[in-house]
């Protein structure tokens, strides 16, 4: 890997011209598979094979276009959002802020691939990262796209949309409180690692924006690619009904649920269709399905562990898991 | 993977990103609003790797540890599967698994548009599973034409159709089983026309029946999924 430090502003000689022999291997790799497609071709016409990269490119090429546009909005907030900006909006305590950010999830109608690029650059700009994480929650959840799909997935039921609102808020806020409150208090609890994170003021507006964006997209959408994998290995191999077989016992159906919603990682705009045929399960459940897939499923665990760090993520993926289910008993128990 | 790499990478999965959208493939993998946001994005990623190599972007950047060095070429993953090998609709394999697991009418037309009692009632396979359960008194004695494809469980066969909301990965299947008429060969697209078998499929998760007339073997459709 090439190493260039910030301090040297021309590029290092390169011996081949500067393209580089990483270039030339995916140039090699990407043609290099349409005689290896013939050679393997009965391997990959397998209807189990072909389901799972039918169903793995259309998370890809679903996810994309929403990545394209939280990496544009993350390059408008490192253009135009200065640290100062962000101070005078943002409340000053974060315990405030909170669940100010939680609700301007409101305004940002994308489905989650969107908000992690956009929750980093919201850091970068000195947003507290308690708040960026709030609002990372929220937005992809509590969006109004998102909970018309809900209604229409459930019929008109506005007790399901009303509950899908308030158990995502909860999470979202109980989140962000907690790093609020454990910031400071618990020295295990690992933040967002943001230090070695890209930072640049030099240069024109536009160039700054398209180093952001050039910055952001690559990672994210290369993470994005591993959780998709899994998710649709998942998809095409786990059938609805071994899930279906724990839908009689109210703990283990929430139990199953949560992890179901983690590793199926549907995007937030649809989950509400499947979760509306799961009719095996109860209302409550159902709901745990609609809160902990917009809030973590594989492939944002994925997308944040490289944009926030591995260690971070260790620690955030299963508390968002445990606090969204039981945001989601509570609403359900109480709302449904 | 070194600056150029990145771009290469960047512009190819741009590349079947805006083919994907362009093309008639996009109806295989995501719903038809998706259709001009992928080629938006992908015309965007495809400029944004050539202001990388041109205006020398980010050249200066480095990885800070070696996951997020490896990451970048997962991305060739993708663009080897929808360059090279262009996976088809989700078809028969998919439809075995799910066959009238969803709800139906989550999926059809809520609107209970009464349906012409003389003539032909074109409708999806999604529509006739939820009337067969929600609108039995409408559906009797009612012509109906169903397109689908062929799909079979050992006693008879099925015309069977997928639907989706969002992408493939939230594909459900619709199945209505086909009674009076031979079996077509399987995954072939037919349309069938019938009437409902009363009180078959009353009941969510059924299988309704259709008496056939007229079976027709058609071209796929462009949009595979309803």
């Amino acid at each position: 890997m090439e190493q260039t430090s910030h301090e040297v502003t021309a590029p290092a000689p390169r011996r081949d011209g500067g393209v580089g022999w990483q270039a030339w291997l995916v140039v090699g790799l990407l043609a290099a598979a349409f005689p290896l497609r013939q050679l393997v071709g009965p391997v990959l016409d397998q209807p189990a094979f072909q389901t799972w990269a039918t169903i793995f490119l259309a998370i890809v090429v679903q996810s994309v276009p929403f990545l394209v546009l939280g990496v544009l909005l993350s390059g408008v907030i490192s253009v135009l959002l200065s640290e100062r900006m962000v101070a005078r909006v943002v409340p000053r305590r974060p315990a405030l802020a909170v669940p100010v950010a939680g609700i301007a999830g409101v305004g940002l109608p994308a489905c989650e691939c969107a908000v992690v690029p956009v929750a980093n650059s919201l850091t970068r700009r000195g947003l507290p990262p308690a708040v960026a994480l709030t609002f990372m929650l929220a937005a992809p959840a509590i969006n109004p796209a998102v909970l018309v799909s809900t209604a229409v997935a459930f019929s008109g039921r506005v007790d399901m949309v009303a509950a899908r609102f308030l158990a995502s808020l909860l999470t979202a806020v109980v989140i962000g409180w907690i790093y609020v409150w454990a910031a400071a208090r618990v020295p295990a609890l690992r933040l967002p690692d943001i230090r070695h994170r890209f930072h640049q003021d030099e240069g024109s507006r536009w160039s700054r924006f398209a180093a952001a964006a050039w910055h952001d997209f690559l990672p994210a959408a290369g993470f994005l690619v591993l959780g998709a994998i899994v998710a649709a290995a998942i998809n095409v191999w786990v059938p609805l009904r071994f899930v279906e077989a724990v839908a009689d016992n109210a703990v283990l159906a929430v139990v199953a649920l949560t992890l179901f919603a983690f590793v199926i990682a549907l995007c937030s705009e649809a989950d509400a269709f499947v979760a509306a045929s799961l009719t095996a399960f109860s209302d409550t459940a159902k709901l745990v399905f609609l809160v902990v897939g917009p809030a973590m499923d594989i492939k944002l665990a994925a997308m944040e562990a490289g944009q926030f760090g591995r260690g971070f993520a260790q620690q955030f993926v299963p508390l968002v898991l445990l606090v969204a289910a039981s945001a989601a008993c509570l609403v359900g128990w109480v709302v449904l | 993977m070194n600056h150029t790499a990145r771009a290469v990478v960047l512009s190819a999965l741009g590349g079947v990103t805006l083919r994907v959208g362009a093309t008639e493939e996009y109806a295989n993998y995501v719903n038809d609003w998706m259709r001009w946001p992928l080629v938006a994005s992908g015309v965007l990623l495809v400029a944004l790797a050539f202001v990388a190599i041109l205006a020398r972007v980010g050249e200066h950047e480095h990885e800070h540890d070696r996951a997020s060095a490896l990451v970048p070429w997962l991305l060739v993953l993708p663009i080897v599967i929808g360059f090279v090998i262009q996976p088809p609709a989700l078809g028969a394999y998919v439809a075995d698994r799910r066959a009238n697991q969803a709800d139906a009418r989550t999926y059809a037309d809520p609107a209970v548009v009464p349906l012409d009692t003389t003539g032909e009632n074109e409708m999806p396979v999604s529509s006739f599973v939820a009337r067969a359960s929600y609108d039995r008194d409408g559906l009797a004695d009612v012509t109906v034409r169903l397109t689908g494809f062929v799909t079979s469980d050992g006693d008879g066969w099925f015309v069977t159709r997928l639907a989706i909301s969002c992408c493939a990965a939230d594909g459900a299947a619709f199945r209505v089983r086909i009674e009076g008429a031979e079996a077509p060969p399987e995954e072939r697209w037919v349309t069938v026309v019938g009437t409902w078998v009363e009180g078959t499929g009353t009941d969510l998760g059924d299988t309704p029946a259709i008496a056939a007339s007229e079976v027709t073997e058609v071209d796929e459709p462009a949009q595979p999924y309803e």
